[in-house]
């Protein structure tokens, strides 16, 4: 039920509808103005500069009459801005709790004044009216600037949306409220405000929800950015000069008078606070606060109470241990804490001014009994591990022994920052340390958090730049650098691109970033081509069954299948959590397996290099997993994984699948569902943009014998299937994984002849271009090399060498005896071929 | 339904103007209060009142002469009157601050009763004026 009559400000709708109660601030101003002219009038013909008409009387009056009526107006004004505005409704969450009791309140209550506005008159309202309305409103001004549209053409839009609509729905205004109510629940709302009108009309109105699919933006996109901009309000908000807020949370004078003084740390630390800011000056966003929470916990304990923060570099972790000293420095954080610093130490620097080692330790001491004394240091140390344990080498001191004692007996505390595999490898097996530090890690910040951090830069950027952002534009740097980015983690990915972008995008000289500049800019980072499809591209994938034919002999419905699986993986059609695609390649050796890889990785990819080639019959042993996935740091660098990681988009070539050892055979059970793999020390490598291609030789008997019994192969594929699996080669569900099983034929005399011509045509491009000679190429020529060429247990792998065997030979003679002359084409008889063929034999 | 309209808001702002902005006003000047008595550490400098300066102890070992140990007790004494002085300053420049904020306080609230007369009275000597 929706009835606005209910509302206890009801009459001030009233009022508004005749007079908007914006005029009395306008009003207001006005007079204020009027003071400030009378007034100087006035004061102008007190000290005799000017006399005339406006006679030091009537200057006066008007003077103080315009200052009564802006105390007038500005009174007034006061009441409606503090009745209204800050007006919430006590049982905000009574009513969401009504509602989902079954009962029907009014859920106009949850309204906040400026909705109410809008939704009056409340007669035959639908989204494009209340839209209309809306569009107006101020603070909707950010929200479409975000969102990338023109406001007038939206506003056009509507109007024809609203001639066209006729008929009231009784039902709208109820859903409407309904969704607004719970999108304010969610952002921490106590009441229905225009933004989360304007969001929930979007989601509940199909042709809005198309409209902004335009521009890649779906509702939650739009809720979103209406998210934002409350956020960026709160931080607009123009900050009075003398503010007791700023003063409530300051430092204040003589904090620090009962705390030592620290000389010898100052120089080589500097305040966490003080180094944070002077990188990320509007830092505001506080996600992971449930980490910050945790760690100040732990260091408000009486014992135990050192951390270790562990994550990779570029996850967010110095920026968690600033909004903790943030907290602490304001006294918003727990008792033992308030008031304290976090001081960032910059062992590097000890060691570079130290010298020699034992002075390193002598410095050391010094420092820590500072900060111990001093009563009200935190000291954090970034690359912990660095300075752990007993490596030799440049700037490789062990500081553990020396920490340890401080730790232990409770004088310090201690924050160290670290890796994985710094943490895992140096802190965790290091007995001095063990039990002083409880570790703390990060996990992988999600995309929707990414966008928020990103949102916070953009003022930065944008003003650094001079160039505007758009959320699509930040939606489709956080999709692309997810995709493509493997070797660093979120947040840090995602801003490095967003400065790139921002820094072509001012190269360009662009006032707007487009997500065509995203896709430009990571897309050359990555190697891949990205975006709307261009020209050549468009057509390359059209015409991919033609291109790989190309390359490819014979293979009809092989290459087909590839080429249907390629367009849905560009077009983005499938899901994009998996590879691009996976395929099983069946059939005998030589027939064009391999071959087919590599084509698909030249066209799809570029280049032929773009591959790793993984020979299977390698990995038969369950200790082979090690080298698959490494199995600690020296290892990892050799690993199949690592490559993959280096290479996010490329083609993946499993050379006869089928000796593999079952347990990496498991591991692919993973990578073709989830398009992830984690090593062996608990990072994750993707493997969404590449395509997956397995070969075997398995069945290939079966194959031949179904070929020379002319059986339909449609039907002849599930056999071979059934019969893999019969024959525990592979197991069903490793087979349901793949994309495509795709059966390659044994070659016909026909493909090979083709083949034949390929490859001639390929010596006819190299003599040309070396001496500018040619082979005439005939079909008995041709029908002579493919009967050389082919043997049953290689296939056509032989082919090649028997070109290079006989007619490369017998040029090689001709040109040596001078008999191929510049600009001449030979001929080669097929005769002359069998011949050298014998000779060879 | 005029009629109740004017009632209705006529209400609201009386109990606006007599009740919700001057309890508002005292919580601004409470909250004012809070912000002084945080930025000038009051309460933590009273309670730290005779602590030693940054801490600047001078400390001795068992078997010294009395000379030494007089020497450090002078320290230490000089110390703690550095300390103390300077924090009785600062509480004495909050003290002051506070209690103008006070006063400051106390005045706007009871001038705001008087606000919608004076409003009147400015705007009629301005018609009289001209």
């Amino acid at each position: 039920m929706v009835d606005l009559k209910k509302l206890p400000f009801y009459p001030y709708i009233l009022l508004n509808a005749l007079i908007p109660l914006a005029f009395f601030w306008y009003f207001a101003e006005a007079f204020k103005y009027g003071l400030v002219i009378f007034g100087l009038l006035w004061f102008a013909h007190a000290v005799g500069a000017f006399s005339g008409v406006y006679g030091n009387g009537v200057a006066g009056g008007l003077a103080i009459l315009s200052f009564g009526l802006f105390a007038f107006f500005g009174y007034l004004n006061m009441f409606f801005q503090e009745k209204l505005v800050l007006y919430t409704h006590k049982d905000f969450v009574s009513l969401i709790d009504g509602r989902k009791d079954g009962n029907i309140p009014n859920l106009a209550l949850a309204l906040d004044f400026y909705s109410a506005t809008l939704l009056y008159p409340a007669r035959a309202l639908n989204a494009y009216i209340v839209l209309n309305r809306a569009l107006d409103h101020p603070r909707l001004s950010f929200v479409f600037e975000r969102i990338g549209i023109d406001r007038n053409a939206f506003r056009a839009a509507l109007r024809e949306k609203m001639r066209n609509v006729t008929g009231a729905d009784a039902e709208f205004l109820p859903q409407l409220l309904a969704k607004a109510m719970d999108i304010a629940q969610g952002h921490g709302h106590n009441s229905i405000a225009v933004g989360d009108l304007f969001s929930a009309a979007v989601f509940l109105d199909n042709y809005l929800k198309e409209y902004f699919l335009q521009v890649g933006l779906d509702e939650q996109d739009i809720a979103n950015i209406v998210f934002w901009e409350e956020t960026a309000f709160t931080y607009r908000m123009p900050r009075r000069r003398l503010n007791a807020h700023d003063l409530l949370y300051a430092e204040g004078i003589g904090k620090s008078w009962s705390y030592g003084y620290t000389p010898h740390l100052d120089r080589f630390a500097v305040d966490v606070r003080d180094y944070v800011a002077s990188k990320h000056p509007d830092l505001h966003v506080t996600l992971r606060q449930d980490l910050a929470d945790t760690m100040a916990e732990v260091l408000a304990k009486d014992s135990a109470n050192s951390v270790v923060v562990v994550g990779e570099n570029g996850s967010g972790r110095t920026e968690l241990i600033y909004a903790l000293a943030r907290d602490i420095r304001e006294g918003r954080s727990l008792s033992p804490l308030n008031f304290k610093k976090i001081v960032l130490l910059d062992v590097g620097g000890v060691i570079a001014a130290a010298g020699d080692t034992e002075n390193v330790q002598q410095m050391l001491i010094v420092i820590l009994n500072e900060a111990a004394r001093a009563g009200n240091i935190i000291l954090a140390i970034d690359n912990f591990s660095d300075y752990i344990g007993t490596e030799e080498g440049i700037g490789k001191v062990d500081i553990s022994a020396v920490l340890a004692p401080y730790i232990k007996s409770n004088v310090l505390q201690v924050i160290g920052i670290a890796t994985f595999i710094g943490y895992h490898d140096k802190i965790a097996p290091n007995p001095a340390l063990s039990g002083l530090f409880n570790a703390i890690t990060l996990p992988d910040m999600s995309a929707t958090d990414t966008i928020r951090v990103l949102e916070d830069y953009v003022p930065h950027f944008e003003q650094r730049y001079r160039a505007g952002i758009t959320y699509p534009v930040l939606k489709e740097i956080v999709k692309r650098t997810d995709e493509l980015i493997a070797d660093v983690p979120f947040p840090q990915k995602a801003v490095s691109a967003l400065e790139e972008v921002m820094v072509s995008a001012a190269s360009h000289r662009r006032r707007i970033v487009t997500v065509q500049d995203v896709d430009d800019v990571i897309g050359r980072k990555a190697g891949v081509s990205l975006g709307t499809l261009q020209g050549g591209e468009a057509a390359k994938l059209l015409d991919l069954e033609n291109l790989l034919h190309q390359r490819i002999i014979g293979q009809d419905l092989a290459v087909s299948l590839i080429a249907q699986a390629m367009k849905r993986g560009r077009l983005e059609v499938a899901s994009h959590k998996k590879p691009i695609g996976s395929f099983l390649f069946l059939g005998p050796t030589g027939v064009g397996k391999t071959e087919t890889a590599k084509a698909l990785a030249a066209i799809y990819f570029g280049a032929e290099q773009q591959m790793v080639r993984l020979d299977m019959s390698e990995y038969q042993q369950p200790e082979d997993e090690a080298r698959f996935i490494g199995s600690s740091k020296n290892d990892l660098d050799q690993a199949f994984i690592t490559k993959v990681r280096e290479k996010p988009s490329s083609l993946i070539l499993l050379d006869e699948i089928e000796k593999a050892h079952p347990k990496i055979l498991n591991l692919f059970l993973q990578i073709l569902d989830d398009g992830r793999l984690t090593d062996a020390i608990g990072r994750t490598v993707s493997f969404r943009n590449t395509i997956i291609i397995a070969t075997s030789n398995a069945g290939s008997n079966m194959i031949r014998q179904a070929v020379e019994a002319h059986k339909d192969f449609s039907s002849f594929h599930k056999e071979l299937l059934d019969y893999l699996q019969n024959q525990n080669i592979f197991t069903p569900e490793f087979l349901n994984r793949f994309d495509e099983t795709v059966v390659f034929k044994p070659l016909t005399k026909e493909n090979l002849i083709a083949i034949a011509q390929l490859l001639m045509a390929s010596l006819n491009d190299r003599l040309r271009q070396a001496h500018d000679i040619t082979v005439a190429v005939t079909d008995d020529m041709l029908d002579a090399i493919a009967d050389i060429g082919y043997e049953p247990e290689f296939g056509a792998r032989p082919m090649r060498r028997a070109i290079q065997d006989t007619v490369e030979s017998i040029v090689a003679d001709k040109l040596l005896s001078g008999k191929a002359p510049r600009g001449s084409t030979l001929a080669i008889s097929a005769a002359d071929i069998r011949a050298k063929a014998n000779v060879r034999m | 339904m005029a009629e109740r309209k004017r009632a209705h808001m006529l209400k609201d702002y009386l109990v606006w103007h007599f009740y919700e902005k001057p309890r508002d006003l005292i919580r601004v000047t409470r909250f004012w209060l809070r912000a002084l008595n945080n930025y000038f550490s009051i309460s933590i400098l009273l309670r730290t009142l005779f602590y030693p300066w940054h801490r600047d102890v001078s400390t001795y070992e068992k078997g010294i002469g009395i000379s030494e140990r007089l020497n450090a007790w002078a320290n230490n004494l000089i110390s703690r009157g550095i300390g103390t002085i300077a924090r009785l300053v600062v509480v004495l420049i909050g003290a002051i601050s506070m209690a103008a904020v006070f006063a400051a306080g106390i005045i706007v609230v009871i001038g705001w009763f008087f606000v919608p007369l004076f409003i009147l009275l400015i705007i009629g000597i301005g018609a009289r004026i001209l």
